[in-house]
């Protein structure tokens, strides 16, 4: 059993969705223990239980975002976000329908808005619930009200941690089902646990981050606008990476000012004295890459991701597949097997808007020497002359490249969230299995 | 493909959540309450005010 749990991710996976639930509920069930007098009714008693489970799932999130290492494994980042987004649209609508029931079981309830004379129990659950509704209107429509991504992480974090607090103020207010103190202790050391990881995350973490500093070695342009920020380490080792993950980096300013910006290595995962970052300028961070200055300081924290074909070591080979910018992690996959020899067969399909915009070309072309590797170049705008592929990835092209053996390859994807939904759909016509397919959304924000 | 999957597992882990409220609401509304050791005895009527309710505020409680 151990053993599988250790080894099969899916078991792992399953293992992390009991425990999510386990852990939801467990809050709930302990209010079961010493039950306070009954007879309130049935809806009034599953809107309290809608409230409490609401509650739960928002102190979870701090958990789901805390970067924990052994959690992230098993799914990704990416992943752990999404569902984290998912999971607090869940616990948003379950604390505004947790008093919708109560208002329209008791009508006379409404008076709790009328928030000068309302008690501070009914205030701390307004404002805990407008806490929570900005939050969510901030981050769905975080573009179009164009709140830039800094000021928008740094609210968010306050906002979770104010809705968080005012809504267990509010369970503790009521006392109905917190009177008894064992109970309010639970729900007390449950909230603790989350305010620990927020404040691991925001205050210990980038003090660890700080005794590991960084500095800028020197910025290179690439084509296809982007920059390889190349930073060594300062005072220490560095870290080595398994080739395809990720680091957040703060650059130029101190790692308690919630700057930072996840970006996928593009050198060798063995190189842990130079950490080469590939970066396009399509942002307002990332256009200002170019004008960094050598010796500027950077905190790195990191390595993240499973995007990386160091889990499967065993595979005969891989089929790479990269949109623009996504071409960053293949590369350090790539550079990182040829610094190992790795014998094994590595097809890269690179779609990228013209020849000139193909970045690490030049690169790329020299890793052919030292590795069995098939380039297939797909370009939107191809000239004349130009006698490879163009268009885009579709269920065609890949039927030519892929091996006929699916499954004797796993397959990674980087490219624009389009390219990568309309290749992992062609994949899975081509019946390559699922479990075959990885894929690294670089747009976190 | 993946987020449409765990559209499909958030879907799945919410309604064992909402079910879990509904359990939780039948199981303390089924009985009156009792004290540990207490020898059960018929069912009593069940009481106009909230215990609560009538020491903090006439508003009711929620949680």
């Amino acid at each position: 059993m151990r053993r599988l749990l250790m080894h099969n991710p899916i078991a792992v996976a399953t293992l992390w969705i009991v425990a999510y639930i386990a852990l939801t509920l467990f809050p709930l069930l302990v209010l079961l223990l010493y039950p306070v007098p009954t007879g309130r009714g049935f809806w009034l008693e599953f809107s309290v239980a809608l409230g409490f489970i609401g509650l739960a799932m928002m102190a979870l999130q701090f958990v789901l975002t805390a970067r924990v290492n052994r959690i992230e494994s098993s799914y990704g980042i990416d992943i752990l976000l999404q569902f984290h987004r998912y999971t607090s649209l869940v616990a948003f609508v379950m604390v505004l329908v947790h008093p919708l029931i109560l208002f329209i079981i008791q009508p006379e309830s409404l008076q709790l808005l009328n928030f000068p004379q309302a008690p501070w129990r009914a205030r701390m659950a307004v404002l805990g619930t407008l806490a929570f509704l900005a939050m969510v209107v901030t981050t769905l429509w975080r573009k179009p009200l164009r709140i830039p991504y800094e000021p928008w992480r740094a609210s968010h974090s306050i906002l979770a941690v104010l809705a968080v607090g005012l809504g267990f103020g509010h369970a503790v207010g009521v006392g109905n089902y917190l009177g008894l103190f064992w109970k309010a202790v639970l729900w007390t050391g449950f909230m603790l646990v989350s305010l620990w990881l927020i404040l691991y995350v925001r205050l210990v973490k980038p003090w660890m981050m700080t005794q590991k500093p960084y500095v800028v070695e020197e910025v290179i342009p690439q084509r296809g606008n982007v920059w390889t920020l190349a930073l060594k380490p300062l005072g220490h080792d560095g870290f080595t990476f398994q080739p395809g993950q990720f680091a957040w980096l703060t650059l130029n300013i101190t790692p308690f000012s919630m700057r930072e910006h996840p970006f996928s290595m593009s050198s060798s995962g063995d190189r842990a004295d130079r950490i080469e970052f590939g970066i396009k300028a399509i942002g307002d961070f990332t256009r200002r890459i170019k004008d960094v200055k050598p010796g500027t300081r950077a905190y790195l924290d990191g390595p993240y991701g499973v995007f990386t074909t160091e889990r499967y070591w065993d595979s005969a080979g891989f089929v790479l597949i990269a949109g623009g910018v996504g071409i960053t992690p293949i590369y350090s996959m790539l550079l990182t097997a040829a610094e190992r020899k790795d014998d094994r067969p590595f097809l890269l399909i690179y779609s990228a808007p013209s020849w000139e915009e193909v970045t690490y070309r030049e690169e790329l072309e020299g890793l052919k020497e030292k590795l069995d590797l098939t380039l297939v170049y797909v370009l939107r705008q191809a000239t004349e002359e130009w006698k490879g592929e163009t268009g885009y990835v579709d269920r065609a092209l890949l039927e030519k490249y892929i091996p006929l053996h699916r499954g004797s390859r796993q397959y990674f994807i980087c490219a624009a969230p389009v390219m990568m939904d309309a290749v992992e759909r062609a994949l899975f016509e081509l019946e390559v299995p699922v479990t075959h397919v990885h894929i690294e959304h670089f747009d976190l924000a | 493909m993946r987020y449409s999957i765990m559209l499909q597992l958030v879907t799945g882990i919410t309604l064992i959540l909402l079910g879990s409220a509904a359990v939780f609401a039948w199981i303390q509304n089924r009985t009156e309450p009792m004290e540990l050791g207490q020898v059960p005895t018929s069912p009593e009527p069940k009481p106009d005010k909230q215990p609560h309710s009538s020491t903090r505020d006439p508003l009711p409680p929620l949680g």
